[in-house]
């Protein structure tokens, strides 16, 4: 009777598998049912060219400093809130932090010349001045992603008088002369890398992350059709994809001083030689306390790209956290629910007061 | 704990084997200069067809006083660069305005 039973069960488990196969299979394939990413509400407090500065709803905020949060320019800062239940924004918004977040938008033929200097002496300031404005904060904590917190680390060290009162980072190559080949910045400056925008094309951006690991892509591509009748990984898939998958142009003119300032295997900031706009940018001026947070399985940015920036901050406060977890992995996902963003929550309202 | 030996099991187990041996050498190859050198080779090529293909269809497109893609990417420019210009003043009389507030 119980084989039977088990027989039954078995050919109804084939037949609800090969459904939702069916289904999620031609909903894949004509591209329906896309998820929507960063859906939590927010309103633009302030536009500056194609960068835009949103404040983050929240009826309980009782932190301060407001947070701002800052993108790397390679993709869109919607992975910061990629959907109900997985966004960062949304845990910063539960603990009690007044959430801004800051979109480069996507590069045009105006941007084109836009150098390091434009993102970190012109709109990071000028993003600061918003926050602190809209809220009447005296400061903010910069919370900086990736090439994020690149541009974050070189905007406060070059302008220490900004009302920045914590700065954290995040898998911040700050020595990309140690990390993978394929993201050197030369990789990106020769005069074939440019489209006819006068910016790296998209497309080049991905291709490179793609080359970090080319089977990767497979790999995800035959899980995905394995577990095509699971709906919940098919669901996360789309998230990933859809952020994942695009990526936008990189300004032309920050790719060729990238390419000039890195150029065979120099690093002015580590050498403390920086100039940017014709002034000596050096990270012993950042003196806020201050977080670095390192992925143990960073393949873009890995750790040694990272560990040179706490000995270089002139911070009596600075702090290391080494989380297991990938690039993406540090915020994003149930083990980052779990293992890393409790240790970044940790610091910060540790460095933050009653609003 | 018994092995799965199900077809499909054993066609995963061979391409995890296959990953594990294939994939560091390809991230390996795709790391050297060699293939840097090849890619920025192919993407010059590549250019260079488009603009041979750009400058056959603008001539047969202008011919039939047509706009072509590239009066476009040219527009485009000339637009970026009136953007860059407005930007420039904007920031100078922000800074203007910043510098007379400042005055006693």
């Amino acid at each position: 009777m119980s084989e039977r039973k088990t027989l039954v069960e078995e050919v109804g488990d084939v037949v609800g598998s090969t459904r939702r196969r069916l289904r999620n299979g031609t909903r894949y394939l004509l591209g329906l049912d896309e998820p929507q990413l960063g859906q939590s509400p927010r309103e633009l407090v302030a536009r500056r060219d194609k960068v835009h500065l949103y404040r983050y709803a929240n009826d309980d905020r009782r932190l301060a400093p407001p947070l701002l949060l800052v993108m790397s320019l390679v993709t869109r800062p919607t992975v910061f809130d990629l959907q109900p239940g997985n966004s960062l924004i949304e845990r910063f918004c539960e603990s009690g932090f007044d959430v801004f977040m800051l979109d480069w938008g996507e590069p045009g033929p105006a941007d084109a010349e836009n150098t390091l200097e434009t993102y970190c002496d012109e709109y990071l300031p000028w993003a600061v001045e918003a926050t602190t404005d809209a809220t009447g904060a005296a400061g903010v904590t910069m919370f900086g992603y990736c090439f994020g917190g690149f541009l974050s680390f070189l905007s406060v060290a070059g302008n220490p008088d900004m009302a920045v009162e914590n700065l954290v980072v995040l898998a911040t190559p700050i020595a990309p002369e140690r990390g993978p080949e394929q993201l050197r910045p030369g990789r990106f400056a020769s005069a074939s890398s440019f489209d006819e925008t006068g910016n790296v094309p998209a497309e080049a951006m991905r291709t490179a992350f793609i080359t970090l690991d080319p089977l990767a892509e497979v790999t995800t591509r035959i899980d995905f059709w394995r577990r095509l009748d699971d709906d919940d990984y098919v669901l996360a898939h789309k998230v990933m994809t859809g952020w994942g998958n695009h990526h936008i142009r990189f300004p032309g003119a920050t790719a060729r001083q990238l390419g000039a300032l890195f150029a065979d295997g120099r690093n002015p900031i580590v050498d403390r030689t920086l100039q940017l706009g014709g002034r000596r940018v050096d990270a012993a001026n950042i003196t806020v306390p201050f977080l670095s947070v390192v992925g143990e399985r960073d393949h873009i940015a890995p750790i040694a790209t990272s560990e040179p920036l706490l000995d270089l901050v002139g911070s009596d406060d600075k702090t290391e956290l080494r989380v297991p977890a990938g690039h993406v992995g540090l915020f994003v996902g149930r083990t980052a629910a779990k293992q890393c963003v409790p240790g970044i929550l940790d610091w910060m309202v540790a460095h933050s007061r009653e609003a | 704990m018994a092995q799965d030996r199900t077809p499909a099991a054993m066609l995963r187990q061979a391409y995890e084997q296959a990953v594990r041996e294939l994939g560091p050498r390809l991230s390996e190859l795709t790391a050297s200069d060699g293939f840097a050198e090849v890619t920025e080779m192919a993407l010059a090529a590549q250019a260079r067809l488009q603009q041979e293909i750009e400058r056959r269809s603008r001539r047969f497109l202008h011919f039939w006083n047509l706009p072509a893609g590239s009066d476009v990417t040219v527009l485009r420019r000339e637009i970026g660069e009136l953007e860059r210009q407005v930007r420039d003043l904007t920031k100078r009389l922000e800074d203007a305005a910043r510098d007379e507030g400042r005055r006693p």
